[in-house]
Order: structure tokens, then sequence, then C-alpha cells
């Protein structure tokens, strides 16, 4: 039997006789490419500039100076009465709750879906095309999985809010259907990312889905879905907080209470009991995570790769950084087993402090009402005019997270370079000071959600999607410059040090070296960025801040659900848009993870 | 450029040094080969005379200055006048090959220079790397990543770099290891010719000692971090080169064989 | 009593498990218990028989607790039982509250109860309204300097609202802005500031070019000085239509509801206590109210597309 196997041109470098004479072109082939994608870019972000009614000018009329001044002047001293930081501490006990359990029953139904979707575990694949009927089967699993996560975890409550009113359990829903959307898709790819043989052997010799599972599966990904999880309980206390919009309860709605009324000196101790509790919670997961983290180097490359699979925000990259350093503190302290009941009760206490509105939920009425709120939704309203404004509204929302992802991208590359740079001069008294400032604005900055900063730049910078903008754009400098400066960090040393070397001045080399080692990655995670500003600026319109949100808010407060369900359609898309294009760049320009 | 060691040692923490009391001096326009069997402090060696590495013990002096005397910028603005091609390939692996060559410019080039090769570089950097690369054999690459090149390409690849550098001394550190023989003749042939005739310095280390003979003027054997001989390559002996490999026998057959 | 009730049902239903229940089974059998009782114990406190007020927040939460929480006090010795004030967040969810009998009483625009009685399929009831809100009115506003001199001169303008639930802040002014002639989806570059107070800042602060408002807080907030006259006039101020009202939810017995309007209507001010209570609600006294007084608003509602067609 013959078998031919395709072979891209020169893949073989090292075989003398196919290596043609030498006639190479000495143009640069892709100096065609570089400019047309770079004008391209450019013009693309003219546009969404212009789409965006981005004018920084906005910022220092003395209008806006003087609001600002009057809202920011009394941030000094932050209130920090007895009764209030009581109120604060039982606002935070609620919204880690909230978090958790949201967290944990995603978990538990997100797991058995990721088991239906992945294809590793299917029988009708072995040895052959999947039937159809499964992949179809799977397929829809998957656009129902796409549908649950594209739309935002705000949305999803508000729309709860009609079923089960205001509360806890509206906000707990919408974390939860999020939720569930990411935690089952990533599931399925940890799972996918494990090594197909030893499923497969197990399937072959005639084991069913379940023994395969339990011997195979759960042995080879547990401790990557167990830590994929704690992550993602971390992101949903910080997304936890823009659900005081439904009345959630929590540090959120003390926050956007304190906003509403302008009271400044609650607004900034929020803020900082908010940015505390996400460090407390980021400590509390890496160290939990890295004990699960698993002991051979070359797993731990997988390990980061699957963790990467994530879009939305993608700090878990932080572990590769912090490795083995500080390797099970906590254990020293308490046994595993110990841990472990810690976290159990831990758990279940937070099942208690939340509030489930159960007679809310267990009324006849309730069952009657959710039935009549979802056949609402059908069908969306299809009238012209709706969708001719719908369509501006997308492409409005479209220059938000294009402009916001582009500037902040560009802050952040140079931030992280002059960081990256300073640090290799050594580090002086005052450089050192002034990476800690950045370090601490970048916590900061990326620990408060992009709603919230909008509804901070609103006092500045008005009504307008030139305030979304600017919100998405001040938490992605936040994200991306703390991404940026550790992927710097994580490049191979040796070219850097062979340029500096040989004498190339300390400001370039890294150019040369480091940024051309991290460029595709550096890209990639601006297109992760990208698709998260998305999703964030389809909610800006909830406070003004421009975008589709301010049509779905209209119609959701006058309830039209019919035209509702239009916007959700048009986010849906959007964020499935952006998902595939950001995809398909990461594959095609940035083949690194 | 003229380099002199007095007394250098370089420690790394453990017991015995890796350079032991290296007293040597390598004058203008000098082809020098460096040999000795692995372990024997070559690397270090270069890294010291190229300004990579500060001496723990001893003094270096380059046109009778010592460089580790100097303010940073006066250090960097010195190193520009030379160029260490070192072992292991320290290329970018995504560069595309012309502006991995084009970088051994950057420190004697112009801030504009820096940033438009990032972009495309101009046609008569093209045209100069592109000479370099086809006296190494290697011009059909000119416009691939590094990162598909072989380690025999990279190597020579490497070289080029150091050939494009506008610098009047070359260390080398091993830059043959990945090639095949009749390869690595051709290669350091182009190499000597090319210092000769832009009047460069060249320090070499070597595995193979009759290119070493071939090629070079002056032959320093390293054993165990110190200086076993130093004198031109004509005068280099079985008898010495056995010397210097004792214990080492391995490495110089392997090398013969090959 | 319920308590322990649902827990022996619990554990009977556990039980059904297979005999050979293990020692982790146990322990998760205990974990359920114990959920379940967690669950319980939320519902008792829910279920505490006391009324239950809210009101659409159109203005600052504190303020609103600080305008409501006197009159919770004089309804709950009017009553004879616990009344409570319920802050909530969002217009359209104190509708839903409201509608789902997750509170008993509201304070709603005109808007909000055409809302809320169309969701309960006519069961809330307006009860009482003050005397100002049967001659209710919206200001439009904009800059001192601006060319604006009148609505036709709005066409292609930035315009704001208030919430988009308001009666005052968003359906009369759109129903007023087409009754002029001006589509307002088409003519304007329409934006939400949230409440009425905001739509004042965001027409002082320049981000906006025109934007209209409740008359009583554009009066409160000229009184107060907390907007600069020299800098924002007014350019149009709308017809009289009928506005905020007290509106119970469906079920309340006939006798609480007579108590209730009683409460109200005989609020007065000779009284020094009982006038306090009417100046927190920038009111002289309360006068029945009947749904028939908010058919305008209906109207200009499904005018408006902002409300189906019963």
């Amino acid at each position: 039997m013959t078998c031919t196997v395709a072979m891209k041109p020169n893949s073989k470098p090292n075989s003398k006789p196919d290596t043609p004479p030498a006639s190479v072109s000495l143009r640069d082939p892709d100096r065609a490419g570089r400019v047309w994608v770079s004008s391209g870019v450019l013009l693309l972000l003219l546009v969404s500039l212009a789409g965006s009614q981005f004018n920084p000018a906005v910022l220092f009329a003395p209008d806006s100076l003087s609001s600002a001044a009057d809202f920011f002047d009394t941030f000094w001293p932050p209130r920090t009465d007895v009764d209030f930081l009581q109120r604060l501490f039982e606002a935070s006990v609620v919204t880690v709750s909230i978090a958790t359990v949201a967290t944990v029953l995603a978990m538990i139904v997100a797991t058995p879906l990721a088991i239906a979707i992945t294809s590793r575990l299917s029988l009708s694949a072995r040895g052959r095309a999947m039937k159809t009927p499964a992949r179809l089967a799977r397929g829809s699993l998957r656009g129902v999985l796409l549908f649950l996560r594209s739309v935002p975890e705000l949305i999803w409550a508000l729309l709860f809010v009609g079923v089960t009113g205001l509360g806890a359990t509206a906000g707990i829903m919408g974390l939860l259907i999020t939720n569930i959307g990411i935690l089952a898709k990533n599931y399925a790819e940890i799972i996918e990312s494990g090594e197909a043989a030893v499923t497969g052997h197990l399937l072959d010799n005639g084991n069913g889905r379940c023994k395969t599972l339990l011997h195979a599966t759960v042995p080879q990904c547990l401790p990557e879905l167990l830590s994929y999880s704690i992550y993602r309980w971390e992101c949903t206390l910080r997304t936890s907080v823009v659900l005081g919009f439904v009345g959630a309860g929590g540090l959120g709605q003390e926050l956007l209470i304190s906003i509403r009324q302008l009271a400044s000196p609650e607004v900034f101790s929020i803020i900082l009991v908010f940015v505390l509790l996400v460090c407390l919670a980021d400590a509390i997961s890496n160290s939990l995570r890295r004990q699960l983290r698993p002991a051979t180097a070359g797993s731990a490359a997988e390990w980061n790769v699957a963790l990467r699979a994530e879009g939305a925000d993608i700090a878990v990259h932080t572990e590769a950084a912090a490795g083995n350093r500080g390797r099970g503190k906590l254990r020293t302290v308490l046994p595993r087993w110990g841990q472990l009941c810690l976290v159990l009760v831990a758990v279940l206490a937070c099942f208690q402090a939340v509030d489930w509105q159960l007679e809310q939920w267990l009324r006849p009425s309730s069952f009657a009402r959710s039935r009549e709120f979802i056949q609402g939704f059908f069908p969306p309203d299809l009238s012209a005019g709706l969708w001719r404004r719908l369509l501006g509204d997308a492409l409005e929302t479209l220059s938000m997270a294009f402009a916001g992802t582009a500037l902040a991208s560009l802050v952040a590359i140079a931030l992280s370079y002059l960081l990256f740079t300073v640090n290799l001069r050594g580090a002086g008294l005052f450089m050192r000071f002034f990476a800690s400032t950045l370090h601490l604005l970048q916590i900061v900055l990326r620990s408060v959600p992009e709603l919230v900063w909008a509804m901070l730049l609103i006092i500045v910078a008005g009504i307008g999607p030139f305030t979304g903008t600017l919100a998405l754009f001040l938490a992605s400098v936040g994200v991306l410059s703390r991404l940026y400066s550790e992927c710097l960090d994580n490049q191979d040393e040796a070219p850097l040090e062979n340029l500096l070397a040989n004498g190339s001045p300390l400001a370039l080399a890294p150019m040369w070296s480091t940024l051309m080692q991290a460029r595709s990655q550096l890209i990639s995670y601006s297109l992760y960025r990208w698709e998260h500003n998305l999703r964030a600026a389809t909610l800006m319109g909830i406070v003004g801040a421009g975008g589709v949100g301010q049509e779905l808010y209209l119609r959701l407060s006058v309830f039209q659900f019919d035209k509702v369900a239009a916007c959700v359609v048009v986010i849906v898309v959007l964020v499935a848009l952006a998902d595939n294009i950001s995809h398909f760049l990461r594959h095609r320009y940035a083949p690194t993870v | 450029m003229k380099v002199q060691t007095t007394g250098v040692c370089v420690t790394f923490g453990e017991a015995t040094p890796a350079l032991n009391d290296v007293s040597l001096s390598i004058g203008e326009q000098e082809q020098v080969a460096l040999i000795g069997p692995s372990g024997s402090g070559k690397s270090t060696l270069l890294r010291v005379l190229s300004m990579a590495l500060a001496p723990s013990a001893g003094s270096l002096l380059c046109d009778d200055v010592d460089p580790w005397q100097l303010r940073t910028a006066r250090l960097q603005r010195l190193r520009s006048r030379m160029h260490l091609c070192p072992q292991t390939s320290s290329l970018p692996a995504r560069q595309r090959v012309a502006l991995a060559v084009l970088s051994g410019l950057l420190p004697t080039r112009s801030l504009l220079f820096a940033l438009r090769s990032l972009v495309s570089p101009s046609r008569a950097d093209v045209n100069l790397v592109h000479g370099l690369l086809t006296r190494l054999d290697v011009d059909q690459h000119l416009w691939r990543p590094v990162e598909t090149l072989s380690g025999g390409q990279r190597q020579r690849v490497a070289i080029a770099r150091a050939m494009a550098a506008e610098v009047d001394t070359l260390f080398a550190d091993e830059p043959l290891s990945a090639l095949d023989p009749s390869n690595a003749d051709a290669c350091l042939s182009t190499l000597c010719q090319h210092a000769s005739a832009h009047r460069q310095t060249l320090v070499c280390s070597l595995h193979q000692v009759d290119l070493a003979r071939k090629h070079l003027q002056r032959v320093i054997g390293l054993r165990q971090g110190a200086v076993l001989f130093d004198c031109a390559a004509a005068e280099l002996s079985d008898a010495m080169v056995d010397d210097l490999y004792r214990g080492h026998e391995a490495e110089l057959e392997a090398e013969l064989e090959a | 009593m319920t308590r322990s009730r649902f827990v022996t049902a619990a554990t009977r239903c556990l039980s059904l498990c297979r005999p050979s229940a293990s020692r982790r089974r146990g322990l998760l059998r205990a974990s359920l218990l114990l959920l379940a009782g967690l669950g319980i114990h939320s519902m008792q406190v829910q279920a505490d028989g006391e009324f239950r007020i809210s009101a659409i927040p159109d203005e600052a939460p504190t303020e609103l607790i600080r305008k409501f929480e006197p009159l919770a006090d004089y309804l709950s010795a009017a009553l004879e039982m616990d009344v409570s004030f319920v802050p909530v967040t969002d217009y359209a969810a104190t509708v839903e509250a409201l509608v789902s009998e997750q509170i008993d009483m509201a304070w709603l625009g005109g808007f909000t109860y055409v809302q809320a009685a169309q969701r309960s399929d006519g069961k809330v009831e307006p009860i009482v309204q003050r005397a100002e809100d049967e001659r209710f009115q919206s200001v439009f506003i904009t800059q001192t300097d601006s060319p604006i001199q009148s609505i036709a001169d709005l066409k292609g303008v930035n315009f704001t609202f208030g919430s988009p639930s308001s009666t005052s802040g968003h359906l009369m002014p759109r129903h007023y802005l087409t009754q002029e002639g001006i589509n307002v989806d088409d003519d304007l570059s329409v934006a939400f500031s949230g409440a009425h107070d905001a739509t004042a800042f965001a027409v002082a602060g320049g981000r906006v070019d025109a934007g209209a408002l409740n008359i009583k807080v554009w009066e409160k907030l000229v009184n107060e000085q907390k907007v600069d006259t020299g800098k924002l006039r007014v350019f149009y101020t709308t017809p009289e239509y009928h506005d905020y009202n007290w509106t119970i939810r469906s079920g309340l017995s006939e006798e609480l509801r007579q108590k209730l309007i009683d409460a109200f209507v005989s609020l007065d001010m000779a009284d020094p206590e009982q006038k306090a209570i009417l100046d927190l609600q920038r009111a002289t006294r309360f006068v029945p109210s009947q749904a028939s007084y908010y058919d305008g608003i209906r109207k200009a509602a499904i005018e408006a597309q902002l409300l189906a067609k019963p």
C-alpha cells in the first residue's frame, strides 16, 4: 500500500536535495501583508474612534472637571465608621456567598454537559467518523452552551427579575447560566486536551462510557478541572459586583446605591473593600490551585494550555510564573483533608448565607408567570425600525470594544515594555517605586468591573459611548499590562542577553528579541480581551454609556419581551462573531498555544 | 581591538574555578583558536574577553582600558565594538532570518534603523544580509522564521550575524558544533577570510583541532580553566593535543571520526 | 413545626436509597439535611406577616428612605401592623415585585402603574394620589446659550430622558415630542440618564444638548441651588397629566384597603407631625385615585409603542 503524505514546501530544511538553487527573492515577502494589516487596523481604529464618539477633550472641559472635582474631592478620607464597615462586611459575605453558590451549582450542572459534548467519550466515533445523529446532538448542545455564555450575566439576571422578582436568586441565576456555558465548554476542552490514547484504549477494549470516564478521564483531568473551577470562582466573584443592579445584595448593591447618590467617601470605601476581597480570592485560589498543579514539567505546559482556553479573562496564566514558588504554603499549615473540610464548610456556609427566596419560587403563580414570560420572547420583534436602530447600536458596540481594546493594548504594551526595560536596568529606588505604583494601579484597574468604571466615568465624561469606551479601556489596561508584563518576563532570555552583550542599546534590545518572541502571544491576549470587551460593551448601555445595552434596557423596562428578544439575538450574534473571528485570528496569526 | 587579561579567575560558586589565573594578550587582527575538552573554560574565557562576564579576580584590558571600571553607558559603547556569537543559538525563534542577521548591526546603527527594520528592512540591508547568507550557503532561507531552521542552519545564520556586525573584534563560541565536516571547513574559512578582509580580530573556540590548525594563526589550549599552551598554529604538535585531551580522549576521537 | 415536617419528609425520601448506604452516603445525607433545614430557615424569615411598601427609584435611594420611613411608621400605627420600606434599585423591578406580590403597596409613577396594571391583568389598584399629581408636568431644559428655543429646534440634537420607565422623565415628554412632530427614534440621538437629577446634571455639563425631567424635581433642584439657572433654562413645559399614585397589590382584604385609604386621606397639614410627613412627600394632601385617571398615559404609551395593546 502506498501512502501519500502532503508536505509543505521547505518543511524539511535539513534535507539537502530539495533545497532549490539560490534564487531567493530579495523582496520582503511579508511587507505587503504587514502594510495592509497595519493600515487596516489603523483604519478600523479611526473608524471605531469616530463610532464611539471618542473625544478626550470632554474630560478636560471645565464643566466635567468641576463635576468630577465635586465627586472626587470628597473621596478621601473613605468612610470608615464602625456601622458602615460592619455593613460592608455583611455585604462582602453576601457577595462571596452568591459567587460561591453560583459556581458550585454551575459545576454540578456543567459536568454532565461537558461529558455529553466531548467527542473523547463518543462510542460511535471509535475507529470511524462519528455518526450523524451523535454529531448533530453534540453540535446543537454546543450551540446551546454558546448561547448561554454569549449573553452576559447581568442580562440573564435582568431577565430573571421578571420571573423571580428582585433579589439574590435573580443574581445567582444570571451568574449560574453564564457559568454553565463557560464551564461546560472549558471542561470539555480540558478533557480533550488530555491524552487521547488513555480514554481510547479503554473504549476500544469494550468499556462503556461511565467506566471510561471514571477510570481514564477523571484520573487524568481532575486536577485541571478543579483548578479551572476555582479560577472561575474568582472570576465570578469579580463579576458578581454588577449584579447589584438586580438587587442581588452584597457589595455590588451597596456600590451602585452609593454611586447613584454620589456619596464618594462611601464609594471609595466600597471599592477598597472590593479590591481587597478580589485580592484575597486571588490568593486563596492561587494557593488551592498550586496544590492541584501536576508535578512534572511536561504536564505543566499542557496545564497552562488547558487553562488558557478561557476566553474571558486569562489571568490564569500567572500560574506559570508563580510555578513552584511557595508551592503548598497552605499545606504546611493544614493537611489535605483539613483543607477539604474547610472548603466544604465554607461552601455550605455560603449556601446558608444566600437568601433563596424559596417562597417566591414555590408559589404556583411563579410558574405561570415564568411561562408567560418565556412566551413573551417569541417570536422576536422583526420590525424594520427596531432592527435599523439595533444595527446602529451593534456598530457602536463593536466600535467601543475595538477602540477600547486597541488603545488599551497600545498603552499596555508601552507600560509593560517600560517596566521590562526598567527591571533590566536594575532596580533603583525610584524605579522600584515606579514599578510598585504601576502594579497597584494594575490591581485596582482590573479588580473593578467595566460597568462600575462606566458608572464612575459618567460623572466625568457624561452619557454616551465615549464613556463606555473609556471604561473598557481602563479595565483592559489593567489586565493587559499585567499579562503583557508576565509574558515578556517569561520569554527565553538568551537572545536578549546576547544582544546586550554585543553592545545593543538597552532600550532597543528587548524590541529585537523579547518583544519579537512574545509578539504573537501578546496579540492573542489582545484578541481574548477584545472578545471579553465586546461582551462587556453590550452592557454599557444599561448605565447610559452607549451600545446595544441601551435599547435592551429600555425594552426590559417597558416589558416588551419580543423586542428584548431581538436585542438578545443581536448580542448573541455579536459575541459569537467575535468568538469566531478571534479564534480564527489567534490560530491564523498567532499559532503559539 | 587589542585584548589583554592578567590573572583572570572566574568562580561560579563551586569549589573548582571555571577559569584559573588566565593571562594572555591578543593583538589587533590576530586570529586565535581556543581549544580544549568540554568544561575546560573556553566559553567562560570568551565571555570574559567579550565583556559579557566580569572576572571574579584579575583584570581585563581592552585597548588598555579596563571595561569594568567604566560607567554602564561607556561599557555598552565599548561592547558595541565587538561581537560575541554564543554557542547555543541565541536567535529569537520567531524572528525571520533577515532580521536575525541584521540584529548584528543593532549596536552601531540608529534608532530609525532599529524601528524601520522591525517593520520591513531596507533594500540595502537585505542585499547585505543576502550576500552574507550566500557565502554561508543558507541564502534560500532569507525570509524564513528562525524556528523553522535546523541546528546547523541556525548556526550559519548566527555566523552571518557576526559577520554583519560592524565591529573590530569577533568572538565565536563553538560556531561549527552542529555542522558536518565539509560545511564546517567552508564556514570557518569564510569567517576567517571575512575577518582578515575587515581587519578584525577573531577569537574562536573550536572542537575541531585540525580545522584550528588549518585556518587560524594561533592556538590557545585550555585545560581545567588554565592555559596549557599558547603557540602559533604551525607549532601545534600531536603530543600537545594528546596532552590537552588526556582523560577526554573520547571527545577527540569522536571529532576525528566525524 | 414546618421545619420538622420537612425534615421528616426529606429523611423518608432519602431512606429510599439502597440499604447498603456507605459511610460516605451517610455524610451526603447529613449535608442534604443540613441544606434542607437551611432552606426552611430562610423561608420562615421571609414569611413574616408584615406589610411591605416600596417605591420606584426616581430619586437617590437614601433620599427615598428618608422620605418613606416616617410614612411607614405612620401607616404602621394606623394599620396596627408592622410596615417596612423595601428600597429597590430599578423601576421595572418595582413593578415586578408588586405584580408578583413580593411587596404589598408601591409608590408608582403613572407609566409604571399602567405597566403594573397590564402585567397583573388589572388586579393592582391605585388607591390614593397627591392632590398635585392630578396636574403634573415635565420641563424641557437646555443650556442658556444654546440655539434651541422650541421643540422644533430639537431635530438632530443629543437628547436625554431620565429612566426609560419614568412617566415625567420619558413617556410624557416623548408623547409631547411626537405631538409636536418630532420622531423621537429618528430625529433625535437619545440617551437615558437614569434619573431626573442626572438629566439636569448631564445637560448642565454639556454632555447632551437638551433633556426632559419632572417639574417637581426641577423646582427642587432650583430652590436648593443644585443647578445653576445661569447655565440652564427651560424652553418647553408640557401640558398637565396625572402622575404618581400609591398602588396596592391584588388580594389584600377590603378592610385593609379601606384602612389604607383612610390613613392617607386623613393626613392633615394642621397636625405638625402629619405635616412633616406630607412635606417629605411634597404633598399638601392625599386624595383617592382611580384607574381611569391613567387612561391618557396608557394611550400615550401605546402610541409611543412602549406598551402592547391589551
